[in-house]
């Protein structure tokens, strides 16, 4: 896959995700965190875009690239048909954290 | 009830060379020793008192060995295999709470999919993403400034 790019979209669901992630450490008034974890999450899933199966399945079905720095999952399915990234959730590793909207 | 012997005394025997051999006796979930002492055989326990059950075969020769024991006789006749002590609770509850938590990853992803796959959940570009994030750290940052 080296050099080729795929193509990287969000679902709705991990759009809110990324969306709760953010209110809650503001909410903490957490401001820096929140800048950094966003900036984390976000540059996890434009890494997709390059390295689509470096991510291992997991037990959601779905690749799963663990962010082990700020503990959260980035869960997509990789369509190689299509040359194409859908994330599905951003999600705590360890705790049922964000709910679905 | 079969004579016991603790193994402080036992190792004694053994140094004196007054331990002929050892029986191994299956039981529920475990292995008990009998050693043939010069009045007779007794029943290994621990220091408490209690019938020293081990959980394989192997631990009770590894232990007989270290005694200088390595004769034996095995038998399996009442042996019912088992776990000997309960799991640990907190590595259950952890075994149980990664379990869940993948029942629930897996729901919510499965979710996911079926929305966008029945076109009630809309695909976003990484550059709608990263405007949406933007709008939200725009957003703390004033209330940020707001706050006292």
């Amino acid at each position: 896959m080296s050099g080729k790019r795929v193509g990287v979209h969000l679902s709705d669901e991990a759009l809110h995700d990324i969306e709760s992630i953010i209110a809650w450490y503001t909410s903490q008034a957490a401001w820096q965190a929140a800048e950094d974890v966003a900036a984390m999450i976000l540059e996890a899933i434009e890494g997709l875009a390059f390295h689509p199966e470096a991510a291992p399945i997991g037990v959601s079905g779905n690749r799963e690239r663990v962010i082990s720095a700020i503990s959260y999952r980035v869960v997509y399915f990789f369509d190689a048909l299509h040359d194409r990234v859908n994330v599905n959730a951003v999600v705590h590793t360890r705790r049922q954290w964000p709910s679905s909207p | 009830m079969d004579d016991t012997i603790k193994l402080a005394r036992l190792r004694r025997l053994a140094e004196a060379g007054a331990v002929s051999s050892a029986t191994i006796i299956g039981r529920k979930s475990g292995w008990t020793v009998s050693v043939d002492v010069e009045n007779g055989a007794r029943l290994l326990c621990s220091a408490d008192g209690a019938l020293r059950i081990f959980s394989t075969t192997d631990s009770a020769i590894a232990q007989m060995a270290r005694l200088g024991v390595t004769r034996f006789t095995v038998i399996a006749d009442a042996y019912e295999a088992g776990t000997l002590r309960a799991p640990r609770p907190d590595r259950a509850v952890a075994l149980r709470e990664t379990a869940e938590y993948g029942d629930w990853l897996k729901a919510k992803v499965e979710a996911s999919m079926a929305r966008v796959a029945s076109g009630e959940s809309k695909l976003h570009s990484l550059d709608e993403a990263r405007s949406r994030v933007a709008e939200m750290l725009a957003s703390a940052e004033a209330r940020k400034k707001r706050s006292p």
